[in-house]
């Protein structure tokens, strides 16, 4: 029985402790992203390289910075997330539409630059009242497509359907 | 037994994961060409208008996770037609350790901000550089302060996390050093027929070779309080001449201060040098400094004495540069436009200050159109006013 029981929770930990360690190191990169990337310049939108690429820029950013090893890893994961190439390429596991507005959020760290119900980042706006500032389907193309009412945006064009887009304007409502 | 064995395994397993997924997870490349370039309109009161450019590509290549390397070229034309080249820096980092990270080769000197953070065209919000970088960005009347932005030699960074957003940034390095420009014996100044001394037109280089055994080193001490604020002191001190007498020293503060839609930043340096004053000398040593110690005396072709005296000479300046993004305003037609403002001042020696306001329109996060006017009065009379257009990428 226990024999069956450290089978499972190694079984649970092989298939899941990936996931949420990567989750976890999305969340912290967002965050390590508000804290350093637009200090010097404009941030930079994670569609502009390719992950192998940012692969990198990010030790080439790390020393400008100052940032520690372990910053820059968690950075590079939080770009990793939100990148539009990968999308393309199908070789990473991205949203599911089942994920509703809430995790959506979670996954691509909209916090990470944005204010959400009191906390988050100053990269962008605080997102409070957006949908009533903006339109429901403004929100809605906001987020498919980033660049529509600013060209210099530094938002990350992220790989998300339409019905995700509508989701995240829900949750934000 | 069996248990323990699988538990073992099992944490064994966990452990390893914890610290590979994320590894596993990101991908790996091995090379970036990044870069920036710039072209550039100006009209003077003085010089004819011109168009200019350059184009400015950076090599990055990452050896392993430890190992990385990064090299800049800059390329333009000369008022000669002739193509420039410039190696602005071509170094290897070595990440020690998480917060330790060492340098080799030609670095941008962590001398105050401008210097090594904010002068690729697309970075810095204007056209021109400020005034105390004189050379670095057409800088009319006024002469910069800190003669090289890199040079050769080794350096350590440190930082440290105090928790939550606040960290302490130390570079430290050791560089071959400054040395008066081959073929120009400006360290030697001229006092004109009044005795007021002029300020040697001190022109400094730096090279792969040093031309004295006195190595120069500097570093910058900074505290941040993320993202909004940093504040650093830095200094620099070096020996120019080939015998090891004379001696440039600068000091700098720095303050960022950066909020969601604008930034306030400011410098102020101040710099020492030692240099030969050349007096013409008659009869009488009656009207020499008196607080200058003579230091050479040779006699010329025409037997005619000439007394070289060595001065020190201070200068100062500063500063401060605010810019503010009208996407603030949330009107759509506005939300790449920035607006810009900054005042500079030189003191003792080529005194002077400026005035540049400036308007930038974002094409994307990296590619500004930008429009600027500045305004230069120097205290000896002399004025200059200059409309810059520039377009400015970083790709
Ligand atoms: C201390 C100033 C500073 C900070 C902080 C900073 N950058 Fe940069 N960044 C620069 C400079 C300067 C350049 C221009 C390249 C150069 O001169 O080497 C640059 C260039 C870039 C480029 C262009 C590609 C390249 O490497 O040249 C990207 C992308 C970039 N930065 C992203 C970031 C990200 C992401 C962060 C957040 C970790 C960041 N930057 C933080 C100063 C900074
Ligand atoms: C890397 C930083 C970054 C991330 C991550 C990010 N955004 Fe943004 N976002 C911005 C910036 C910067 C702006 C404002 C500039 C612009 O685009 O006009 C913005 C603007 C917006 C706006 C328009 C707000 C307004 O008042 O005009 C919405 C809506 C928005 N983001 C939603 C999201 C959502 C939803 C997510 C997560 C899926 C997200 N953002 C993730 C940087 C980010």
């Amino acid at each position: 029985m226990n024999i069956l029981f450290s089978v499972v929770l190694a079984l649970f930990v092989t298939v899941l402790a990936p996931l949420s360690v990567a989750d976890e190191a999305v969340a912290e990169g967002a965050r390590i992203f508000n804290q350093n990337c637009s200090r010097c310049h404009n941030a930079r939108p994670a569609q502009e390289f390719h992950q192998e690429e940012w692969s990198v820029i990010v030790p080439h950013m790390r020393e400008k910075a100052h940032m520690s090893g372990k910053e820059a890893k968690k950075l590079e994961a939080f770009i990793a997330v939100t990148l539009t190439a990968d999308k393309v390429t199908g070789s990473q596991d991205l949203p599911t539409e089942e994920l509703g507005g809430v995790a959506l959020m979670q996954k691509f760290a909209c916090a990470g630059c944005h204010r959400i119900n009191g906390t988050g980042g100053a990269v962008g706006p605080a997102l409070k009242g957006v949908v009533a500032r903006m339109g429901r389907e403004g929100v809605i193309r906001k987020i498919l497509e980033p660049t529509f009412n600013n060209p210099s945006s530094s938002m990350p064009r992220f790989p998300l359907s339409e019905t995700d887009a509508a989701a995240l304007a829900d949750a934000l409502e | 037994m069996k248990r323990f064995i699988l538990i073992a395994l099992c944490s064994a397993l966990a452990g390893n994961l914890t610290a590979a997924p994320l590894d596993e997870y990101l991908r790996h490349g091995r090379s970036v060409i990044s870069g920036y370039g710039d072209v550039g309109y100006q009209k003077s009161d003085f010089e004819k208008d011109t168009f200019s450019g350059r184009f400015v590509p950076i090599f990055l290549y990452q050896l392993n996770d430890k190992i990385h390397v990064e090299a800049e070229l800059e390329f333009s034309v000369g008022p000669d037609g002739e193509t420039e080249t410039e190696l602005e820096y071509a170094d290897l980092h070595y990440f020690l350790a998480d917060r330790i990270t060492l340098t080799a080769g030609k670095f941008l000197l962590p001398f105050a901000q401008f210097g090594p953070n904010f002068h690729p065209s697309w970075v810095n919000r204007l056209p021109t550089a400020p005034g105390l970088y004189g050379g670095h960005g057409g800088n009319g009347l006024m002469s910069g302060l800190m003669p090289v932005l890199s040079d050769y030699g080794l350096a350590g960074q440190f930082s440290h996390d105090f928790g939550g957003n606040s960290r302490l940034f130390l570079d430290l390095y050791v560089v071959n050093g400054i040395s008066a420009e081959a073929d120009d014996h400006s360290e030697e100044a001229v006092a004109d027929e009044h005795e007021a001394i002029l300020f040697p037109e001190l022109e400094f280089e730096s090279s792969s070779a040093d031309n004295n055994d006195n190595k120069a080193v500097g570093g910058r001490l900074a505290f941040a309080f993320l993202p909004q604020w940093e504040a650093g002191a830095s200094f620099y001190q070096s020996k120019y001449d080939d015998t090891d007498d004379l001696d440039f020293q600068a000091n700098a503060f720095d303050i960022n201060w950066i909020g969601q839609y604008w930034s306030v930043r400011g410098e102020y340096i101040r710099t020492e040098a030692d240099a030969l004053i050349e007096l013409e000398v008659e009869d009488d040593h009656g009207d020499e400094e008196p607080e200058a110690d003579e230091h050479d005396e040779e006699p010329a072709d025409d037997g005619h004495e000439e007394v070289f005296v060595q001065k020190n000479f201070d200068r100062n300046g500063w500063y401060v540069q605010a810019a503010w993004q009208a996407r603030q305003l949330n009107m759509d037609m506005l939300n790449p436009v920035e607006f810009i403002v900054r005042h500079s001042r030189t003191r003792e020696v080529d005194e002077g200050e400026r005035w540049t306001f400036g308007i930038n329109y974002w094409m994307t996060p990296s590619a500004a159109l930008k429009l600027a006017w500045e305004d230069t009065e120097m205290d000896d009379g002399r004025d200059d006013t200059r409309v810059f257009l520039q377009l400015s990428f970083g790709f």
